[in-house]
């Protein structure tokens, strides 16, 4: 167990369970949403899908902001080329109306993508709560085993239920093969 | 992975019901072939459109099979490994394809003007082409398209069959080997093929982009089948276990970018052409959009883009069976209206001037009736006849035992 804390109580992030297999992993998060606990993470090598429903991931709202951008950047695209063509510059081109809406489409789709991609990369790290220069994971003396061949799984301290000795035992219980409190 | 949760000597059987499911679509398609005929005697100009129509239909439904059947050698996945004996079995279909093909070859003068030295020689255009566009190199391009395609076809099924029983390495290998080359031969023949049967209608107009559109309309059109086929399917073993909310996911993105392709390639014709303004390429658009057409094109970009593509936005919709088949249904149809569109407005033999006013004959409805009916009866049949798996795969044991956890 690291510690960080200065006085005789450390301040806890969470009790961390080690995995040596992804289905150990799920296992564990399955129990765990099943005794109660929500506020829970999983750090796995490379991306598990059964994951995010075992820890109880809620519906992000990064997709309804893609959208709004989506549909923002569409808008202005659109409305800019009318600007420009109809308004600001209003010339005959081959005889076609001013407000030829066909031509206008493939800015206006370009830019609904660029608005929608644009949103959804900076919402996704904003909700994220990223950039994030200090997180107490990593705390843990092998988190680093993460990225390679660990599955991992941290009950926080903020869940309503937790308690240090209880949590430990629930996860002793658990296949893991070590547990481990880490220093907030 | 080290154990398989299935008993080793399990064979994947189809579900019973695939070849009574067979039989009902033979009945309705013997009962629309015979109504068929009978347009053909009457009404012999609109019965062959109408076989055209349904017989563009059929084969992408076949020929877009053998492309994802390729993909999907050259790129793995769940959904391919799913869905790959539904493909196998659209291919199957490939003789069928070549039978059927033959009434095109007998009713060629009363589909294509160009057939006629008259036409020919009275439209500059065209005489210039005629190197080109002329009966019997048409004919020799038909024959040898068919036989690249049933040589693909069969290499490929033969390869599957061979799986089956023993997973050598080679045999795998192999049908990489041929898948490769495929897709290219796939590309280049369907574009020479749709250029010969279905943009030679009005021989006066070209656009470039034609094959383009018919490999991602063929596309669409099979990823729409085999949602249908495997959602009605979702019932029985094995696809109970393995046709999970996930894999259903896969199919419904494919399906929306597949939808997404097919109005980027329609809008990019049409916008080139708009654009463009010649009155040797607008007339083409001219037609399909007065007269009553404006209804069907329109209805096209709600219901064959707008619609399908706000709805599969949604992931509870890509995931549930329930909203999935009924979409891809609708999609199915709109292939059918999208064909109509495009062959039916074309200036008929004999006649210079274009089908001005909204027309629709019955054989348009009869003839592909008939064509998707025996098409649908002879793949159901070639379906139930194999196991509906590959059971060597070595991927299987891992896409059962996941399923198997939820």
């Amino acid at each position: 167990m690291t510690n960080h804390g200065t006085g005789d109580e450390p301040k806890l992030h969470g009790v961390v369970a080690e995995y040596t297999t992804p289905d150990g992993l799920l296992e564990a998060c399955n129990k765990a949403r099943a005794a109660g606990y929500r506020r829970m993470d999983a750090y796995t090598p490379y991306p598990i899908e059964e994951i995010a429903d075992a820890i109880g991931f809620e519906k992000t709202r990064v997709p309804l902001l893609t959208l709004c951008g989506g549909i923002l950047g569409g808008l202005s695209g659109y409305m800019l080329q009318y600007w420009v063509n109809v308004s600001a510059y209003p010339l005959n081109i081959g005889g076609r109306p001013l407000h030829s809406w066909p031509s206008f489409i493939i800015i206006t789709f370009e830019m609904t993508i660029l608005f929608a991609g644009i949103t959804a990369v900076v919402g996704m790290l904003t909700l994220n709560g990223l950039p994030q220069p200090y997180h107490p994971i990593f705390n843990h003396p092998r988190f680093a085993s993460a990225s390679r061949d660990r599955f991992f799984l941290c009950i926080e301290a903020a869940d309503v239920k937790f308690d240090v000795a209880d949590t430990t035992r629930f996860l002793q219980a658990t296949s893991a093969v070590d547990v481990a409190e880490v220093a907030d | 992975m080290s154990s398989t949760t299935y008993p080793a000597s399990y064979r994947f059987a189809a579900p019973a019901s695939t070849m009574s499911r067979s039989t009902r679509w033979l009945v309705i398609g013997v009962i629309a072939a015979v109504a068929s005929i009978a347009g053909a005697l009457t009404s012999p100009q609109m019965f062959y459109r109408g076989y055209l129509i349904g017989y563009m239909l059929v084969l992408g439904f076949s020929l877009g099979a053998m492309a994802l059947l390729m993909l999907g050698h050259m790129t793995g996945g769940n959904w391919w490994m799913i869905g790959r004996r539904v493909l196998e079995a659209a291919v199957g279909n490939l003789p069928l394809l070549t039978l059927l093909w033959i009434p095109l070859w007998i009713g060629r003068h009363a589909l294509y003007s160009w057939m006629d030295p008259a036409f020919v020689n009275s439209h500059p255009s065209v005489l210039a082409k005629a190197g080109y566009l002329n009966d019997h190199f048409w004919t020799i391009r038909a024959v040898i398209y068919f036989a690249l395609w049933n040589l693909w076809g069969m290499a490929l099924r033969r390869g599957s069959r061979q799986q089956d029983d023993n997973a050598a390495p080679a045999v795998w290998q192999r049908l990489k080997v041929w898948s490769a080359p495929g897709l290219l031969v796939y590309a280049l023949t369907l574009t020479l093929a749709v250029t010969d049967w279905v943009m030679s209608l009005d021989a006066t107009w070209f656009s470039t982009i034609f094959g383009m559109f018919f490999i991602i309309s063929q596309l669409l059109s099979v990823m729409a089948l085999m949602i249908v086929v495997l959602c009605s399917l979702r019932e029985y073993e094995p696809y109970d276990r393995i046709l999970g909310p996930e894999q259903l996911h896969d199919y419904g993105k494919l399906m929306l970018a597949f939808t997404m392709v097919w109005a980027y390639f329609s809008f990019s014709q049409w916008l080139i052409i708009w654009a463009g303004n010649l009155p040797e390429e607008i007339t083409w658009y001219l037609d399909r959009i007065t007269g009553g057409w404006q209804r069907v094109a329109l209805g096209l970009v709600i219901l064959q883009f707008a619609l399908p593509f706000l709805l599969l936005l949604s992931k509870e919709l890509k995931r549930d069976a329930r909203k999935l088949m009924p979409l891809a249904l609708l999609v199915l149809l709109m292939r059918y209206i999208d064909l109509y569109w495009i062959v039916a407005p074309n200036p008929f033999p004999g006649s210079d001037a274009a089908a001005h006013h909204l027309t629709y004959h019955w054989t348009y409805f009869a003839a592909p009736l008939a064509l998707v009916s025996i098409w649908l009866g002879a793949f159901f049949r070639y379906f139930g006849s194999r196991p509906v798996l590959v059971v060597t795969e070595p991927m299987l044991p891992r896409l059962w035992e996941k399923s198997h956890g939820h």
